[in-house]
């Protein structure tokens, strides 16, 4: 392709990018919004910020890797000689009434568990509820100026005609 | 016999100054002992080929190391500066700390401290080379001269004969039925994947063209790639395909078969996939960011480094649309790549090596 074939090809890019913003297609702000969407969540990373949510997918992972290993039974070994022998002893002894207490925990467990996956997943929600939210917010705004824009320009014109009508007067 | 061997930091197939090196050592053969060391160990794909630094033992006064700059890890700077053979640098560039400085300082510590090597490294290096003319100003910077410009060891064509994956161009259908934009690269910040995102959900809910996107490359920042999994999930139109790291074959298949190849990055020492790419038959659109409008010339669409979302949409729109465009830029694409291959820079490296070891 030659240089002046490249150069008439920009020139016709930048031509359709004005004819598409002035029918709307790309809407104003729309440039903006897009990046403000995008440093939005990169302000989180780069601050070292977990979200909500991560912190408590991170929770509820712990919780789940942690439940699975209350079993009611403690280890008998000992430094003292001969007292693993007694540990052991009241290990069986008690076993009934421990392993029954365990069983209750992981049922305990098993709920908070359930609860901490609905909490992550509302966490979730709300804040990606709260990110479209705010990129609808911005370009309410970013529109408004443009209206603002658009009005100065028309005003301008307006002044600029009145001035050449009471000149001819 | 003298020897000539050249250190990179890591080494991989999928790894473009691992291929240069290796590319020279092949013609250092020619006339020296001659080998590849990395200070991180070999990747699998190079366990035969490349030795790790460990094993280098004590040269001679006249032997020649040639130090491929990329990085900076002070152990290595320290080995450096003890070593009695001849140093030589290849200068491939080293990114700016900025990007890195909030979400991994570590490693934009250890680009602070590259670009801090080459002063440290500069009253002994006897011979610099850079591989592009903007690598070779970069480096003028740190006080050295006499910088041979040459892109030794780049094989445009290196994937010309990796068979087609078939398997992939079926999956690849299913995801894309009317075609994907290609972006090749590692997913890091200053890459700017997240242009090529939103230029695909533009080109999809403005245009109303069925493109995909294909992201190939290893996710290198664990945050960068999070972050863009969220942008994909709030721009859902913009359907994206990370295919992470890519083989060999995966990587011809995806240039072979897309639609265009699009560059985003921020900076550029030496463009390679985008050539890879006009290699393979694909027209390119990129930024024209630090040595790549050197690189590709005038043979693909090159945006301004300041180009608006909409202008980089617009311009994959027009090569997506206009078969003469397509035609032009694969036609020539291909011619400047031939071109850029036949100049034997080796020669001018192995010149310059032998005034050393003489």
């Amino acid at each position: 392709m030659k240089q002046v074939e490249i150069e008439q090809l920009m020139a016709d890019i930048q031509d359709t990018i004005a004819r598409r913003r002035a029918a709307g297609e790309y809407p104003a702000g729309l440039e903006q919004e897009l990046e403000a969407e995008f440093a939005s969540i990169l302000a989180l990373t780069h601050r070292g910020e977990a979200d909500r949510a991560d912190a408590l997918e991170l929770l509820l992972a712990q919780a789940k890797r942690c439940a699975p290993e209350v079993s009611g039974l403690t280890p008998t070994s000992s430094r003292v000689p001969f007292l693993n022998i007694l540990h052991k002893i009241m290990r069986r002894l008690i076993a009934r009434q421990t392993r029954g207490l365990a069983a209750q925990q992981r049922a305990v467990n098993d709920q908070l568990i359930a609860m901490l996956e609905h909490l992550v997943a509302d966490a979730r929600g709300r804040e990606d509820a709260d990110g479209r939210m705010v990129a609808k917010l911005s370009k309410h705004v970013l529109d408004r100026v443009a209206v603002v824009d658009h009005l100065y320009f028309i005003v301008a014109e307006l002044e600029t005609r009145l001035r050449k009508f009471e000149a001819g007067q | 016999m003298p020897a000539v061997h050249q250190i990179i930091v890591g080494a991989s197939r999928r790894d473009a100054i691992t291929n240069m090196a290796l590319a020279m050592r092949d013609s250092l053969r020619t006339r020296y002992k001659s080998e590849v060391y990395s200070f991180h160990l070999p990747d699998e794909s190079v366990i035969d080929e490349v030795i790790p630094l460990e094993k280098l033992s004590w040269g001679k006064t006249n032997d020649v190391l040639v130090y491929h700059s990329s990085f900076g890890i002070p152990r290595l700077t320290s080995m450096l500066q003890a070593r009695s053979e001849k140093l030589a640098m290849v200068y491939h560039n080293i990114t700016p700390s900025s990007y890195y400085l909030g979400n991994d300082p570590e490693f934009a510590a250890a680009l602070q401290w590259g670009r801090h090597e080459l002063s440290l490294l500069q009253p002994l290096v006897s011979a610099a080379f850079a591989d592009s003319r903007f690598n070779a100003e970069d480096l003028a910077q740190y006080g050295y001269t006499d910088i041979v410009q040459l892109a030794a060891g780049v094989n445009p064509f290196r994937l010309k004969y990796e068979p087609t994956d078939s398997r992939l161009i079926g999956e690849l259908h299913s995801h894309f039925p009317d075609g994907f934009i290609l972006a090749v690269s590692q997913v890091i910040p200053h890459k700017r994947m997240e242009l090529a995102i939103e230029a695909v959900h533009l080109l999809r809910t403005v245009h109303r063209l069925d493109i995909g996107l294909v992201i190939a490359g290893p996710q290198r920042n664990v945050r960068y790639a999070r972050d863009l999994a969220k942008l994909r999930s709030r721009l859902p139109e913009a359907n994206v395909l990370m295919m992470g790291e890519t083989t060999e074959s995966q990587l011809a298949t995806l240039y072979r078969t897309c639609a265009l190849y699009f560059g985003t990055s921020d900076h550029e020492g030496l463009a390679v996939p985008p050539l890879e790419a006009m290699a393979a038959g694909a027209p390119v659109v990129i930024r024209g960011v630090g040595a790549v409008p050197e690189t590709v010339g005038d043979v693909a669409l090159v945006a301004s480094p300041e180009a608006s979302l909409c202008e980089l949409t617009e311009m994959l729109h027009a090569v997506l649309t206009n078969k003469k465009l397509r035609a032009a830029l694969v036609m020539r694409g291909r011619e400047h790549v031939r071109n850029f291959y036949s100049q034997d820079t080796t020669q001018v490296f192995l010149q310059r090596i032998n005034e050393l070891t003489s």
